[in-house]
């Protein structure tokens, strides 16, 4: 059992083996160079006294809580607080600004109110003032119509009358003819008694 | 966030890279000092134990403080970025000292009832070389980030507070 435990850790370290063969030539030059340094940074790392260490990560510790406290990085830095104050004024000014100009827009609006109402008012008189007059003018020449019509009437009674008239003189000339020719032939008739009483 | 939070989210961190860095190894190592298979003893003729135990407490420590400084600090600051850098070379010394402390080069001697009837020995040194060189990338990594916070510090905190220079629009 033992040797076939080993056989298959032979198997694995021949795999990684392969691995690290193959990535040798590439890697290899990298950690020479990362071996180099630690092995001369470490010869500064004390050997035996854990305390050291121990201190050295209470005292990154507690340098972290101080830090994250003072600073934990949700306070805007100078330069953008600035720049939100130059952003807020102008938001203020903005706003009223924004104020003023509704303030006089309700004022004109107001104004123009007022002024629309008093042309309302003066063309509702006017247009009664003119209803009035178109009224005063229709019964006027309604008045008129029926002055027309009845001297229309008048007119043709006298036209008629005239007719009347005219046919009635037409029969007297004719009778005042006839008169005529009676008083002619009485005239004759004297006439020739005349001549036969003579 | 505030300062609660950063703490609170410091500690949980370093919690965590006190049992990664320091319980989980020493744990390991104290349990692999003397263990058995099949009835057969196998002994970890670590001569160093006390060394191995020794650099993992000693860096884990320094690691889970910087852990602490490092996850508290507030989003792309500079301390953050200082103190992951920090970290990494930290975690670089940390894993070199398995190597120095010889904990890389652990040697089991095969015990049936009091006499040794073997042994086996298992090298990381390779695999510790091969992770410094990936350390090595990471290191360019968070120098990068350091530098970047460092150079691009005014763009990152108007970003973090949403401050739009010059006024809001209203309308």
């Amino acid at each position: 059992m033992i040797l076939q435990a080993v056989d298959f850790i032979q198997v694995i370290a021949d795999i990684v083996a392969a691995v690290l063969n193959f990535l040798k030539q590439f890697v290899n030059p990298m950690g020479l160079f990362m071996v180099n340094w630690m092995e001369y940074v470490l010869q500064f790392f004390p050997q035996k006294d854990l305390t050291v260490y121990i201190i050295i990560a209470i005292v990154i510790v507690i340098l972290g809580f101080i830090v994250n406290i003072t600073w934990p990085g949700n306070k805007k830095p100078g330069f953008l607080a600035k720049a939100e104050e130059i952003d807020e004024k102008i938001e203020k000014k903005a706003k009223e600004l924004d104020k003023k100009v509704e303030d006089k827009a309700k004022e004109l609006e107001e104004k123009v109110e007022e002024k629309v109402e008093e042309l309302d008012a003066k063309i509702k008189k006017k247009i009664k003032k003119a209803k009035k007059k178109a009224k005063a003018i229709e019964e006027k020449a309604e008045e008129i119509e029926d002055k027309v019509e009845e001297l229309e009437e008048k007119a043709e009674e006298l036209e008629e009358d005239i007719e009347e008239l005219e046919e009635e003189a037409e029969e007297l000339e004719e009778k005042a003819e006839k008169l005529e020719e009676d008083i002619e032939g009485l005239d004759e008739e004297q006439e020739k008694n005349k001549e036969k009483s003579n | 966030m505030g300062r609660f939070s950063n703490i609170v989210k410091g500690i949980i961190y370093m919690c965590v890279y006190i049992v990664i860095t320091m319980v989980i190894p020493i744990l390991t190592f104290t349990w692999v000092r003397e263990f058995q298979i099949m009835g057969v003893n196998i002994v970890l003729t670590q001569h160093d134990y006390q060394n191995i135990i020794f650099w993992i407490s000693a860096f884990g420590l320094l690691i889970s403080s910087a852990a602490f400084f490092n996850y508290s600090a507030p989003k792309q600051s500079i301390r953050k970025g200082t103190f992951a850098l920090v970290q990494i070379i930290l975690n670089c010394l940390y894993i070199w000292s398995y190597k120095f402390s010889g904990a890389t080069e652990i040697h089991f001697e095969i015990v049936v009832e009091i006499a040794s009837t073997g042994y086996i020995s298992i090298n990381f040194q390779n695999m510790v070389m091969l992770y410094m060189g990936v350390y090595f990338l990471t290191i360019i990594l968070k120098g990068y980030d350091f530098f970047d916070f460092v150079l691009n510090r005014k763009t990152i905190r108007e970003k973090r507070y949403k401050t739009e220079v010059g006024g809001n629009d209203l309308s």
